[in-house]
């Protein structure tokens, strides 16, 4: 017979649910965001700044295109949906898991291992800290680059070329997301080194942002092919838009997005792992 | 004089001390300039001369410009003032017997300094490297644009010095500050080279204080300002330093003013 | 295999600790680039076991080991060697289950959502450890009650004195019934009424909910009101492990009397007491814990005119100092 831990009567005071990743989220992220609500004022303010920010950039591909009639081998509504595409996807995970770029704080201040102490999962807490709907202006300008470009570009709609559009966003939004669990794990391990992954992170928000056409073939392939962006909205983006890949891949890498997300995430928990794991031997 | 050294110097010291910020910032201004690089040789490659600039001029500007950040403080006001006026640390410092303004710009300067051989030369050598850019042959050209860098950094301290200084009657700069960043980025050609502006706004950027920030130093490096050309560039950064600078004296004796009658 | 049938589950530690250790590997620059590496044993050899229902004082030297510890009894750490159990659960592998066991306190650093009103942080923590509805009702209750917090409800965090925080923060430790709570400096900086109020609020609840108390402190009073048992912490090891009185009756440690005098005179001579300081007109004397303090004032009043006369107990530090070079 299988031997029979005793219970000793501290074992359970009162039956308990432990609450899942996603409630922890929206319970935590929620706090945040009304902790930020205490400063209106100065919220809208900010939020107004990143409105004009995020809109900066827009407005600098409206300038290019004054001079251009083509980038990339792209046209002006073209190169905005691909613009509108990398960046919903940034800001959305940006607004939803950013909380990981705090963690260098966290560890400088100790403050870290208050996390460590609850009965919930690490990920979600660390995810929904900070949450501020500040990060919801930057949405407005790339959502409009995407919508007018999908409206004035010459499109012929089809129903999958319709669904790869939401698609796009999803597989963005979820390697973003992983991008965002790395950089956590290396804040953790390097918090003085906190800035060092800021350009990794907004590089490649960056770099998906234009046609990868630009950025030469040498580029091209280790983009598709080595740490493989091109997944996140090039692809998807050459079909909806029926242009041909001028790397001339097979036409099936187009729908290639969710292994790459798969597998980034794969690195990305593993890293995450290997970061709590440093944190428990260390202390610090 | 020897005091407003003095406090430079210990402001490039203290910047020395933040690592991974300079490591950070080199990576990102490096990492950037090589995806801008890429944009501005589409657009050349389709038209080879805009503005006067060639595809090398543009790819050389798009590296100055990124090298330009740090010292140029372009996308953050660099400056501590809001955070002291709210510590309510300014009361010192606007009755220390040395001028205010000229301890900033003391602060600022050492900043700069420290900025362009932290942050400004590595992304500049390793755009060089990998792309042919166009480098002045003669040393007077790399004398007159330092010359132009330094009046560019001192234009561009007048004008976060006035946006710090709202702090005094507004207590949240947020909005202030965030909104001279955005005018600055743009306007001085951080975002794109004024030469891409259409013809009217490209007359126009060039006539605010903003184009003494990157795009003039720009043209002296480029060579297209030489000789005569050089001297009126010089002008027009004096001639903004000044009546920013003076601006800001007129806001610092009414911040002063409204200090001494309000306590703060 | 025939099993005694009685196990006697209450008389199992709650906290048991067998050889414990914590070794840290510190890179510390020596040069330009060269990086040395040293090992420093936090915690070695450790070895403790706290029974249910017990309150504990948990004290030692800055740097002896004792965050060491408390961090990894709460599952922050994960140990070098030695085998723990808390609550029947070993800290790291069962974070989550041991986290609804155990409360956690820091003095200096709240763990209240600081722009929100206390009632926010509490309803949080009934979401975040999923405590059943009647239950936390009762005990947000009966915690607010003891602790005096219904005024303070609906304040924000940041606008709560060091005291009410404190106050706060341990109510927010407790909502989900906690078999063991771990106090990090609970009264440090604050003043002699909220010192009180959460002294005698913790005597309760080890008495009255038989919660095990684990508490760190560098103040002497908190233990001698409090604690039976007391822990001594050094060198990463347990130096002394028994009854606080036992502790003083070993190490000894002299009081101080400091007397004002009217004017500067050379060191006073008085049998049963040793002048350790002078300065201008005031001078410390060391004398036996166990002396009679009134009979040694009386014996200074009657060669030299006092102003003033105070008498400190010996502090921790200088309990645990002594225990080491007495």
């Amino acid at each position: 017979m299988a031997e029979q831990p005793v219970e000793p009567s501290f074992e359970r005071r009162f039956e308990q649910r432990t609450p899942g990743a996603v409630a922890t989220y929206l319970f935590t992220a929620r706090m945040w965001g009304r902790s930020a609500m205490q400063y209106r004022a100065s919220l809208v303010l900010v939020m107004v700044n990143s409105l004009f920010m995020a809109s900066l950039e827009l407005l600098g591909i409206l300038v290019v295109f004054g001079n251009v009639s083509t980038l990339g081998g792209f046209s002006l509504p073209e190169a905005l949906y691909l613009y509108g595409t990398a960046q919903a996807a940034f800001f959305t995970s940006d607004l939803l898991f950013t909380g990981t770029e705090y963690l260098a704080v966290r560890i400088r201040m100790g403050t870290f291992d208050s996390l460590l102490i609850r009965p919930v999962g690490m990920l979600p807490q660390v995810f929904a800290d900070q949450f501020t709907p500040r990060r919801l202006t930057p949405m407005i300008p790339a959502f409009a680059a995407l919508i007018v470009g999908l409206a004035k570009a010459p499109v012929h709609w089809t129903l999958l070329r319709a669904a790869m559009v939401p698609y796009t966003l999803l597989v963005g939004v979820v390697v973003f997301g992983a991008v965002w669990v790395l950089v956590g794990a290396f804040q953790i391990v390097a918090a003085d080194a906190s800035e060092v992954m800021n350009s990794v992170t907004y590089g490649g928000q960056f770099m998906t942002s234009y046609p990868l056409a630009l950025y030469g073939r040498n580029l091209m392939l280790f983009l598709t092919f080595g740490l493989p962006l091109a997944y996140v909205n090039w692809q998807p983006t050459l079909y909806v838009l029926d242009h041909a890949d001028p790397l001339g891949t097979p036409s099936f890498l187009r729908f290639a997005g969710p292994l790459f997300a798969a597998a980034l995430w794969g690195v990305a928990l593993l890293a995450w792992r290997a970061a709590l794991r440093h944190h428990r031997s260390t202390g610090s | 004089m020897v005091v407003y050294a003095l406090i430079s110097r210990q402001a490039f010291r203290r910047y020395l001390t933040y690592r991974g910020a300079m490591v950070g910032g080199v990576l990102a201004n490096t990492v950037f300039g090589i995806i801008k690089a890429f944009i501005m040789m589409a657009v050349w490659r389709q038209r080879p001369s805009i503005g006067g600039y060639d595809v090398a001029d543009a790819v050389t500007y798009v590296f100055l410009a990124q090298a330009m950040i740090g010292p140029m403080s372009t996308l953050n006001n660099g400056l501590d003032i809001p955070a002291r006026i709210r510590s309510g640390d300014i009361g010192t410092d606007l009755f220390r017997p040395c001028d205010f303004q000229a301890y900033w710009l003391a602060n600022d300067l050492g900043r700069a300094a420290f900025s362009v051989l932290g942050r400004s030369v590595v992304p500049f050598v390793i755009g060089a490297l990998l792309f042919h850019l166009h480098l002045p042959t003669d040393p007077r050209v790399w004398a007159a644009f330092v010359v132009a860098l330094f009046l560019g950094t001192v234009v561009s301290f007048a004008l976060r010095y006035l946006a710090a200084m709202s702090t005094f009657w507004l207590l949240d700069e947020k909005g202030v500050v965030g909104m001279a960043t955005v005018v600055t980025s743009f306007f001085s050609g951080m975002i794109v080279p004024l030469v891409l502006f259409p013809g009217w706004l490209g007359q126009l950027a060039r006539l605010l204080p903003f184009a003494a920030l990157v795009q003039l130093p720009a043209d002296v490096f480029l060579g297209k300002r030489s000789g005569g050309a050089v001297g009126t560039g010089y002008l027009f950064e004096i001639g903004w330093a000044v009546a920013l600078l003076l601006a800001g004296r007129l806001v610092t004796r009414r911040a002063r003013h409204r200090v001494v009658v309000q306590g703060g | 295999m025939i099993r005694p049938s009685q196990p006697t589950a209450v008389s199992r530690p709650i906290i048991e600790a067998e050889h414990l250790s914590k070794t840290y590997t510190l890179h510390k620059k020596t040069g330009r680039l060269k990086r040395e590496r040293t090992t420093v044993e936090a915690v070695r050899d450790l070895n403790l076991a706290v029974a249910e229902g017990e309150l504990l004082g948990y004290i030692g030297p800055n740097g002896a080991g004792k965050s060491t510890s408390i961090k990894m009894f709460t599952g922050i750490l994960s140990p070098s060697a030695g085998r723990l159990r808390v609550a029947g659960l070993e800290p790291i592998r069962d974070r989550k289950q041991l986290a609804r066991r155990i409360g956690v306190v820091f003095g200096q650093r709240t763990t209240l959502w600081w722009d929100l009103p206390l009632r926010d942080s509490f309803a949080l923590l009934h979401r975040m450890y999923a405590v059943p509805d009647a239950r936390f009702a009762a005990n947000l209750k009966r915690l607010v009650a003891l602790l005096e917090l219904e005024p303070l409800l609906d304040t924000p965090v940041r606008q709560l004195s060091l005291g009410q925080r404190m106050r706060g923060d341990l109510a927010a430790a407790l909502l989900h019934d906690p078999a063991v709570l771990y106090l990090d400096e609970p009264t440090i900086g604050l003043d002699v009424t909220s010192k009180a109020v959460v002294r005698e609020f913790l005597a309760e609840l080890n008495r009255e909910q038989g919660t095990t108390i684990v508490l760190t402190t560098h103040d002497l009073d908190d233990i001698e009101r409090l604690c039976r048992r007391v822990v001594v912490v050094d060198h990463g090891t347990v130096a002394y492990d028994g009854e606080l009185n036992a502790l003083r009756a070993r190490v000894a440690a002299d009081r101080t009397l400091v007397v004002d005098l009217a004017e500067p005179v050379p060191a006073i001579a008085v049998p049963g007491a040793a002048v350790t300081r002078i300065d201008g007109p005031r001078q410390w004397l060391a004398f036996p814990a166990e002396a009679n303090a009134a009979a040694l004032v009386a014996d200074i009043a009657e060669r030299y005119e006092l102003l003033d006369v105070s008498i400190r107990d010996a502090d921790i530090e200088e309990v645990i100092r002594n225990l080491y070079t007495g």
